[in-house]
């Protein structure tokens, strides 16, 4: 399988504080991968790194084939969600997304008609010509959601996509991830929310303290907490892992 | 009673904390009122027996008054002490309104509403609006009182300059804070009104300025209005014919008017909170909007990159929805008009230099002036598009300078016409213009990338205000630009220049400059952003 996330020794200092160390990822491309870790555990610094938003201190990474340093090249085949989705809360869902298109150097026709399947696929068609600034935070993450696919990414970044988010739209939230992986996009997926990641994710990472403390298949992470032969989940295995640590 | 005390103390005391911390995280904002208050001091104070102090002030203020009187010279100082006291007002009412009009926390977000009984909480919120009026407006005043009192040889005044000062600051903020609620309470529920805050904003700081700059009108006009009488208050002692009766007025209205600044807040506030369901309701755009939008967004589409486009059409969309960082552009120009007055004053055909030059300035000190605080929250994903960065500078320079260039060439034509120039001047007029629009926007935005806040960038989710240092900083450079074009045009009041000779020496020189500076202002502001992280 080709790699499409590939990290070499990546560290991130904000002065004397080391946010990442040491970070070694191998990311197979259509796979989702599930990247764990306590607050201030350097999961974010990590996909500011990758998404090309923050230059690494040292070490080596590679997003959908181009090197970080690359940033035209990588930026143009990812997408990113962050926590807090960008958006202008003057704009109505319509415009923004037209503007997200538009510096994305699409074809007005195209965007026009990407902008409406996705309205109609993400149920926000009734509410588009909406102003942003009135939107619930489901609302705004899917928004969020449909701007970073609207050049058809290899690779999305999405930061804590479920968080806030009441049951109906973090389960739209679950099936779009899904369906992404389906179409064979990789999904870089960081949550605090084990259950989703456990639900959607092929391989796991789990970063404490800026390093990688444990990483491989769902499966092989669930079985390191195993008590009398038998797994007792990803919860349990990531509170061992960073037993004492988190905040 | 000991309980709301206690809570008033708090909230007063947790509140001068924040203004500290904030201050510290803003130190050219306190530079420039420190520097404004270090001008009004001495101004106010004036000239003092103190060997050498004539080097750093001559001319005669309160410290002479006093003298005068104990000479029995003082015929003139109770009107100008009235005259005084009604520009303190004027300053405390203005600092007080734009801090209260401007502040975004309201009912929902206050928890400290919750907490306090409605009384306690208003009289918090005074006794806050007191401190900070305090320190910038009445340090003014007492030392103006004190040294009155020196001159005089009189203690008595001192004490009643300080009784004085306090109580017209105190009333001036209880005046003034429901006023402040009002108005926000009218950009609220009126979106028309909140739409054109430019303007208002505008009118005020134009006001404002030149009461400052024509005191001699100023002060025949506020002393005789009883924010007069608080001079009756201070110099009731000192020998210059103030009225008791009107002193003990001034004295008593002083609680009356707290009293009911307190009750007008509250009942404000409630009305406030029954009209918050409607604060969301948007509406859209006029007709005509939509057109100039589509108009403006062809023209620039011709101009610039697919990106860059989008860049600029929804920069143009985002203020006219949110025109606040608009509204500072217009404080901008009237906060300095008196500096243009006297330019124009002193060489009456550099008008239309000057007009350009402040049209420039204004178009420039929007939201190019915090590109990265007007970016916002929205700030990844520009910077996550491919080229994003060099093309958000782009397209941010082209939003204002497009309407930049028309507007001063414009301003400086129109200027010339007006005032019957030479069709040489007029032309000379139009091309400084043109020249000034098109740069002023790229040297803001590299003032702004230089001197914004940028840690704090991505919390905003709106456009906002650009940083005062930036705007200082962005000011006098293109005041600098537009210098070569004033200068020539005094050169021909003078007679050392041709008209035409003139004419192309601030054409050349302003072009030059623009260039010089643009091009430069202009990779900064891309490399700057280039390297920016958040």
């Amino acid at each position: 399988m080709p790699l499409a996330i590939e990290t070499e020794s990546l560290r991130k200092e904000y002065g004397d504080t080391v946010a990442v160390t040491g970070l070694s990822l191998r990311v197979e491309s259509g796979s989702v991968y599930g990247f764990l870790g306590p607050n201030g555990a350097g999961k974010t610094t990590t996909m500011r790194m990758l998404t090309t938003l923050t230059a690494p201190t040292s070490g080596r990474a590679r997003v959908a084939g181009a090197s970080i340093e690359d940033r035209a090249s990588v930026t143009s085949r990812i997408g990113f969600l962050p926590d807090v989705p960008p958006l202008y809360d003057e704009l109505t869902a319509r415009e923004q997304l037209r503007y997200a298109g538009g510096i994305r150097d699409l074809p007005a026709e195209t965007i026009r008609e990407r902008v409406s399947a996705l309205l109609d696929r993400f149920d926000l068609s009734d509410d588009a010509d909406r102003r942003l600034g009135a939107y619930s935070r489901g609302m705004r993450k899917r928004v969020g959601l449909i701007q970073i696919l609207l050049h058809d990414p290899d690779v999305v970044f999405l930061d804590e996509p479920t968080s806030g988010l009441d049951p109906r739209s973090a389960r739209t939230m679950r099936r779009v991830i899904e369906d992404l992986a389906d179409d064979e996009t990789t999904v870089f997926l960081s949550s605090h929310l084990l259950t989703v990641v456990e639900a959607l994710a092929d391989r796991v990472g789990v970063i404490q303290d800026g390093r990688l403390v444990t990483e491989g298949p769902l499966d092989a992470v669930k079985r390191k907490a195993q008590r009398d032969g038998e797994s007792e989940g990803l919860e349990a295995a990531f509170l061992e892992m960073t037993e004492g640590r988190s905040e | 009673m000991e309980t709301m005390v206690r809570q008033v103390g708090h909230v007063v005391r947790v509140r001068a904390l924040r203004g500290v911390r904030r201050a510290r995280d803003r130190p050219m904002v306190s530079v420039l009122y420190l520097a404004a208050v270090s001008f009004a001091l001495l101004a106010v104070v004036g000239r003092l027996p103190v060997s050498g102090y004539e080097a750093v002030w001559s001319d005669p203020g309160a410290y002479a008054a006093g003298v005068a009187v104990a000479d029995g010279r003082g015929a003139g100082a109770l009107g100008t002490a009235r005259g005084l006291s009604g520009l303190l007002a004027v300053a405390t009412c203005y600092g007080v309104l734009v801090r209260t009009a401007q502040r975004e926390d309201d009912e929902r977000t206050d928890h400290r509403r919750l907490a306090l009984s409605p009384t306690a909480f208003f009289t918090a919120e005074l006794l806050d609006q007191l401190a900070f009026a305090g320190r910038l407006v009445g340090v003014v005043g007492v030392a103006g009182g004190v040294a009155f009192a020196a001159g005089a040889a009189s203690p008595t005044t001192a004490v009643t300059a300080l009784v004085a000062v306090t109580a017209l600051v105190a009333t001036a903020v209880a005046v003034t804070f429901p006023v402040a609620l009002g108005v926000r309470l009218a950009f609220r529920h009126y979106p028309r009104v909140r739409r054109h805050r430019l303007l208002f904003g505008a009118l005020l700081v134009s006001v404002v300025g030149f009461a400052f700059v024509r005191t001699r009108s100023s002060f025949a006009l506020l002393s005789g209005l009883p924010v007069g009488w608080y001079a009756d208050l201070a110099l009731v002692g000192a020998g210059v014919g103030a009225s008791d009766g009107r002193a003990v007025a001034a004295l008593l209205g002083t609680p009356v008017a707290w009293w009911l600044g307190v009750a007008t807040a509250r009942r404000i506030t409630d009305y406030q909170r029954a009209d918050a369901g409607k604060a969301g309701e948007t509406r859209g755009d006029p007709a005509i909007v939509t057109r100039l939008r589509v108009a403006g967004g062809r023209l620039v589409a011709r101009v610039a990159s697919r990106p860059t486009a989008a860049v600029a059409r929804v920069v143009w969309l985002r203020l006219w929805r949110e025109p606040r960082a608009l509204l500072f552009s217009g404080i901008v120009v009237g906060a300095t008009a008196g500096v243009g007055l006297v330019v124009v004053e002193t060489f009456p055909t550099a008008l239309p230099a000057v007009v350009a030059t402040y049209v420039a300035v204004a178009t420039g000190a929007g939201v190019t002036l915090d590109p990265l605080g007007t970016e916002g929250a929205a700030l990844p994903l520009t910077l996550t598009a491919p080229h994003g960065r060099e093309r958000v500078v782009t397209g941010y320079a082209l939003s204002a300078a497009i309407p930049g260039t028309a507007l001063s060439a414009a301003a400086g034509l129109g200027t010339a016409l007006s005032i019957g120039a030479a069709p040489a001047a007029c032309v000379g007029a139009a091309l400084v213009g043109s020249i000034l629009g098109a740069t002023a926007p790229v040297v803001s935005l590299a003032a702004g990338l230089r001197l914004s806040p940028t840690d704090a960038a991505t919390g905003s989710r709106g456009v906002g205000l650009p940083p005062l240092g930036a705007l200082s900083a962005f000011s006098v450079v293109v005041a600098l630009i537009g210098m070569p074009a004033i200068a020539a045009t005094a050169a021909i009041e003078t007679g050392s220049m041709s008209l035409s000779t003139a004419m192309t020496v601030a054409v050349a020189a302003t072009a030059l400059l623009g260039l010089g500076v643009g091009w430069y202002a202009f990779r900064d502001a891309v490399g700057r952003l280039d390297r920016y992280e958040p």
